[in-house]
């Protein structure tokens, strides 16, 4: 009999075209298209019985490495499923950096779900890292609308090879691993190729030296200082501005010294040192290359209550203070941190507010970057910078752990009704627990209370903070609070947030308890 | 293929309609009526042939739809569902060879109807069914082919088509090695009958319809089976809560074949039903894999490969990283339509 192609072909041309193919025994049918019907028909059957399985051309896919860690309990897995479905899932980031904290890892048959989550939200990228496993990684690299997961954590998703034939972002995710065990063969690792990187490609490898950075960098930033590329160049000097022990930091102390000068003054009678401030007169090609550019970003901001721009002069103060060794001020007062940050001060035509502020910002920039707890701590406690309260949020997280609770609980009772108060508990990490909750449920308190509607925005601002970061063990008095507020006022606002918020504290108890190591 | 919805809305469609009913004269007034209805469709089947199926690719849907209103007309049923699903034929690849392939077998379809009286009985109730006349249920049940076991739901699909689901589940006897298929009905959006989850083990009788595949649930044991004994937390804690905690056995992966099994056993039913297109599949120890063009398929132990048609293989490549799984599934002509999983540590997964 012919071949089922044969037949295939006289089909789509038709039989009143073609002639069909022979067939094998003699059709009863005279007709030619239900001749060709019948020969198909056995054909067709022939095929499907004789269906053999392929041998050839077919590759299994590369095996996922092993994984380390155990997968999820039962019912922690049973909530992701119904987080990723939709319920609560403002909790996903907790859930999952619980779930890593714990040494679990998600189940395999939840990420597809949990990378598809992470393609559309960008916040959720690193939580997804390291809670995903390796399987996770060997997944996003089979497919591309999940490759931002390849290099995001440790995992660089392959071997030393990655870095001869990986992705930007694998290099960067190998580099990074390798600072951790040995940054000067990262170092070196580095160098042998740093000429032949395109520019983007050498400030996303020169990133990681953040990780284990020491003064063995210094001699590798310092000529990057001279590189092509000026995010390079930027990058270098901001490195070498953690470093109070370079040549850098000495260039960025002496132009500082120049700037700031201890001066007694006698004011009612007392004798007291004041600190007088000459910001720099004018910019020039080394400061530029340590980092300080002519405008640097913020200097057409507002300055604040004396109205106009910071102005480029006092940007500069400002930059030169944030890249200064914290001890050049010790060390030129032969004071204390907690007494330098409570020195008076004023410019040279006596005006103190501007002058003071540009060095108090200045010097919390730098307690920031040098992750410097004495500074951090006496510029929090100092009351300076009041009308700052970023930087200052900025500062607790220089703090040692057992200290941050009660600083943060202070800045928020001094901000505590100002407009500012979302911004500064915005930038205070969670979870908030004793003295720091305290605080935010008095807060909350205080904002349901007033029905106004510009209290009520607030306290929906202030929700959705509490919603990821209180501690869940203030769920009760959460409770209680809507509870009063939903007696006077059914349906309202207030009670209505502070309900949800209840029950979203009430989920994530019971998320933690689950995830518990 | 599609079976007549009997059990619609629970009221099966007339115990006269499978011509053994008490009058003759209207069981022989519909026979007639489908006797005409498929001389109808034959000779629309031989136009198309003779016009050529090129015009396929391109004719409006209406084609297939005219068609398939006859056979409605004609009390053709469930050949009328399958004419209409043809419609979507031309739109997929490789197209020309499946839809002569269906028009073929609708024609011996056709003529095996119309020598009915010299086929065994057997074949001759495949042949009714797959036109459309529908077997009551307490036939079956009387009457049929009675097996008990422990069965292992092993998947389970649902398709709308016009206005009702059909839910497919799909079974394997853990002793018997049996196959079955259980239908149930309901209108589009209507809860389906939810008593058989993917993963379970049931201890029950089935009774067989006269094709030895479709089953009814004739009895069901209130006990269900022996639980495989737990080692320790892991697999058969996370496997056991897809199962639900109500169904035994858990994770407990189904008996299953080789690639070359599979397609034995697909030979063997077609022998005996020449237009089965859907056979449940169990297969061991098999890997995902991709040929040149990437395309998915399942690669058993001894290297033999089948192609997998799902619009989603994330689930498949996640669960097995790789590695070897129990994976059932619909085997069609044009691939293995994977349904579910069975990994030692993730339990079983719906695909």
């Amino acid at each position: 009999m012919s071949t089922w192609p044969e037949h295939v072909s006289a089909a789509l041309l038709g039989t009143d075209r073609r002639r069909p193919p022979p067939g094998e025994t003699p059709s009863g049918d005279r007709d030619a298209a239900r001749r060709l019907l019948d020969q198909a028909a056995v054909l067709a059957v022939r095929r499907r019985a004789g269906a053999v399985p392929r041998r050839d051309g077919v590759e299994a896919i590369a095996a996922a490495p092993d994984e380390e860690l155990p997968v999820v309990p039962r019912a922690a897995a049973r909530r992701l499923t119904r987080i990723l479905a939709g319920e609560q899932v403002t909790v996903l980031p907790e859930w999952l950096d619980a779930a890593a904290r714990g040494g679990w890892r998600v189940p395999a048959r939840l990420l597809p779900d949990l990378l598809e989550k992470g393609r559309g939200d960008r916040m959720l990228r690193p939580a997804i890292a390291r809670a995903a496993g390796h399987r996770g990684v060997w997944l996003a690299l089979r497919n591309t609308d999940w490759a931002y997961l390849v290099g995001a954590g440790d995992d660089p998703g392959g071997g030393d090879e990655v870095w001869e034939t990986g992705t930007r972002q694998q290099r960067v995710a190998f580099l990074t691993r390798l600072r951790g065990s040995d940054p000067a063969g990262a170092r070196e690792t580095l160098g042998t190729v740093w000429a032949k990187e395109a520019a983007p490609d050498r400030a996303a490898f020169l990133a990681t030296f953040a990780r284990g950075l020491s003064m063995d960098d210094e001699d590798f930033l310092e000529s990057a200082l001279e590189d092509r590329g000026k995010d390079v160049r930027q990058l270098a000097s901001d490195l070498l501005a953690r470093l109070p022990d370079s040549a850098y930091g000495r260039r960025m102390a002496s132009r500082a010294r120049a700037c700031l000068h201890a001066e007694f003054r006698t004011v009612r009678e007392r004798r007291q040192m004041w600190v007088v401030v000459e910001p720099p007169e004018t910019h020039d090609g080394d400061l530029e290359r340590d980092g300080v550019p002519f405008h640097p970003s913020g200097s057409f901001a507002p300055a604040g209550a004396g109205g106009g721009p910071v102005g480029t002069r006092a940007a500069w103060l400002r930059e030169i203070l944030a890249r200064t060794p914290l001890a050049t001020w010790t060390d030129l007062f032969s004071l204390p941190p907690m007494e330098v940050v409570c020195l008076p001060i004023s410019d040279a035509a006596g005006d103190s507010g501007r002058a003071a502020r540009d060095v108090h910002i200045g010097w919390a920039r730098a307690a920031l970057r040098q992750r410097d707890p004495a500074w951090a701590r006496a510029l929090l406690k100092g009351g300076v910078v009041v009308d700052e309260p970023d930087a200052l949020a900025d500062l607790l997280t220089v703090l040692p752990d057992d200290e941050r609770e009660g600083a943060a609980a202070g800045l928020i009772r001094w901000v505590a009704g100002g407009p500012e108060l979302p911004r500064v508990l915005e930038r205070v990490p969670g979870p908030w627990t004793g003295e720091l909750a305290d605080a935010v449920v008095a807060t909350l308190s205080n904002a349901a209370d007033r029905q106004t509607h510009r209290h009520e925005h607030t306290l929906a601002q202030l929700c959705r903070l509490a919603d990821r970061r209180l501690s869940p063990a203030f769920a009760p008095r959460v409770h209680g609070l809507a509870g009063r507020h939903l007696a006077a006022d059914p349906g309202g606002v207030a009670g209505t947030v502070l309900t949800d918020l209840t029950e979203t504290l009430r989920f994530r108890a019971e998320m933690l308890k689950e995830l518990h190591p | 293929m599609s079976y007549p919805a009997d059990r619609f809305d629970g009221v099966s469609e007339g115990s006269n309609a499978g011509g053994r009913g008490r009058d003759p004269k209207t069981a022989e007034r519909r026979e007639r009526r489908v006797g005409d209805g498929l001389a109808e469709l034959d000779q629309w089947l031989r136009d198309q042939v003779a016009h050529g199926l090129a015009r396929a690719e391109r004719a409006p849907y209406r084609l297939w739809d005219d068609a398939s209103r006859r056979l409605v007309d004609a009390s053709a049923g469930s050949l009328a569902g399958q004419v209409k699903a043809l419609a979507g034929v031309p739109r997929r690849a490789g197209w020309p060879d499946r839809l002569l392939a269906e028009y073929a077998l609708l024609r011996l379809l056709v003529r095996a109807y119309q020598g009915r009286d010299t086929l065994p009985p057997r074949l001759r109730e495949i042949v009714r069914a797959r036109i459309g006349f529908t077997m009551p249920q307490d036939d079956v049940l009387a009457h049929g082919e009675r097996v008990h076991d422990t069965w292992c739901v092993i998947g389970a699909r649902d398709t709308t088509l016009d206005q009702l689901t059909t839910r497919r589940v799909w079974l394997r006897g853990a002793e018997s090695g049996r196959s079955a298929l259980v239908l149930s009905f309901a209108a589009r959006g209507r809860p389906l009958d939810a008593s058989f989850k993917v993963g379970a083990h049931v201890d029950a009788t089935l009774s067989f319809y006269p094709d030895g595949l479709r089953a009814l649930v004739a009895e069901r044991s209130k006990r269900t089976a022996p639980r495989r004994p737990e080692r320790g937390p892991g697999p058969s804690q996370v496997g056991s809560e897809l199962a639900g905690p109500s169904q035994a056995g858990g994770w407990r992966a189904p008996g299953g074949t080789s690639v070359r099994g599979l397609l034995e056993e697909y030979a063997a039913a077609l022998a005996g039903d020449p237009w089965l297109d859907r056979w449940p599949a169990v297969l061991e120890q098999v890997r995902p894999a991709r040929d040149g063009r990437g395309d998915l398929h399942v690669l058993d132990a001894d290297g033999d490969a089948l192609p997998v048609r799902t619009g989603d293989p994330w689930p498949l490549l996640a669960v097995s990283g790789g590695g070897p799984v129990t994976l059932s599934g619909e085997w069609t002509p044009d691939g293995l339509h994977p349904l579910a999983l069975w990994h030692p540590e993730e339990g079983v997964v719906l695909l």
